[in-house]
């Protein structure tokens, strides 16, 4: 078993998904991105988007996170929470949900920082500048005067990886960590 | 383990003497975090209200945003005692969040106030 892996969360907060030197596999869409980890950084929690004003019982437009984009062959993990009292959905791409079931699609609430405190469960992550997009729900009969959104995480920079290492990936004879950098409309029958 | 994700931080405005009264005088009594360069936007919420009626006079003091006629009232207005300190905390006040400026004016001065907040990102 891997110490590392995708939302991972024990005792306490945030863990990287990946040291240096590393194998990751960034699945988005149908593409893998077979790449070393050759550096890593933490990003505190911060601002990364403001929706901006919301008229009561309204939708927002989908809004790209564009401060949560990064350089080419990088990757990002974050995880987020939302501080004004809103419903927001979550895509990835623009047209990808996330959180989806086959009836509804999950939303995050400031609530979700006292029902999951180490957000292990909001995480997710980004490939070069294929960043996510948000969209608020003003749930309550006043308007909404923001609609902000705080995330942090790690960033990693990669180089890719040979065929021959990829191979030895694929054979079971090397060790890979998986991460999701999109969303997945399933599979059609 | 407690998290607190949602804490803001706590600050506080600067001791404002209200010398001349009338809504047309509302002074800002604290001022929301706008540099140009930071990121992100910021709102606070009022936690405590400290100040002095030396108005010779019980009087109201309203707190709100905006000046003159723009001036609108965030909390119900508040009486003070002459010749009395007043002190409203945290358990006193409502959770109302300003994204703006938060102005106040006495509706007879003098009367000298400061007011804690938490500043939320």
């Amino acid at each position: 078993m891997p110490d590392l892996f995708p939302h991972k969360s024990g005792l306490g907060l945030m863990e990287p998904v990946a040291l240096i030197n590393h194998n990751v596999c960034v699945l988005y869409g149908s593409v893998k991105n077979w790449r070393k980890v050759i550096y890593f950084e933490p990003i505190p929690f911060f601002q990364c988007l403001d929706i901006g004003a919301i008229a009561a019982q309204t939708t927002s437009v989908r809004v790209q996170a564009v401060n949560l984009q990064l350089q080419d062959n990088e990757f990002g993990q974050f995880r987020w929470f939302p501080i004004d009292n809103c419903q927001i959905r979550f895509w990835l791409p623009q047209v990808d949900g996330r959180y989806v079931l086959r009836n509804t699609q999950g939303v995050l609430e400031p609530t979700i920082t006292s029902r999951d405190p180490c957000l292990h469960m909001t995480e997710f992550f980004v490939w070069e500048d294929y960043s996510p997009w948000f969209e608020a729900m003003n749930v309550m009969d006043y308007a909404l005067a923001q609609c902000r959104i705080i995330a942090g995480g790690y960033r990693y920079v990669t180089s890719e990886l040979s065929q021959a290492t990829v191979t030895k990936i694929q054979n079971g004879q090397e060790a890979c960590t998986y991460v999701v950098a999109s969303g997945s409309a399933g599979i059609p029958r | 383990m407690v998290v607190e994700l949602l804490r803001g931080t706590r600050l506080q405005g600067p001791v404002t003497v209200m010398a001349v009264a009338g809504v047309a005088n509302a002074v800002a009594i604290f001022q929301v975090s706008t540099f140009a360069a930071q990121v992100g936007t910021r709102t606070f919420r009022l936690k405590r209200i400290k100040g002095l009626n030396a108005a010779l006079a019980d009087t109201l003091i309203h707190i709100g945003t905006g000046v003159g006629v723009a001036f609108v009232d965030s909390i119900p207005p508040l009486l003070t005692i002459n010749g009395m300190n007043f002190d409203f905390v945290e358990d006193d006040l409502p959770e109302v969040e300003w994204s703006v400026d938060m102005t106040c004016y006495p509706v007879a001065a003098t009367v000298t106030i400061q007011v804690e907040v938490e500043e939320y990102m």
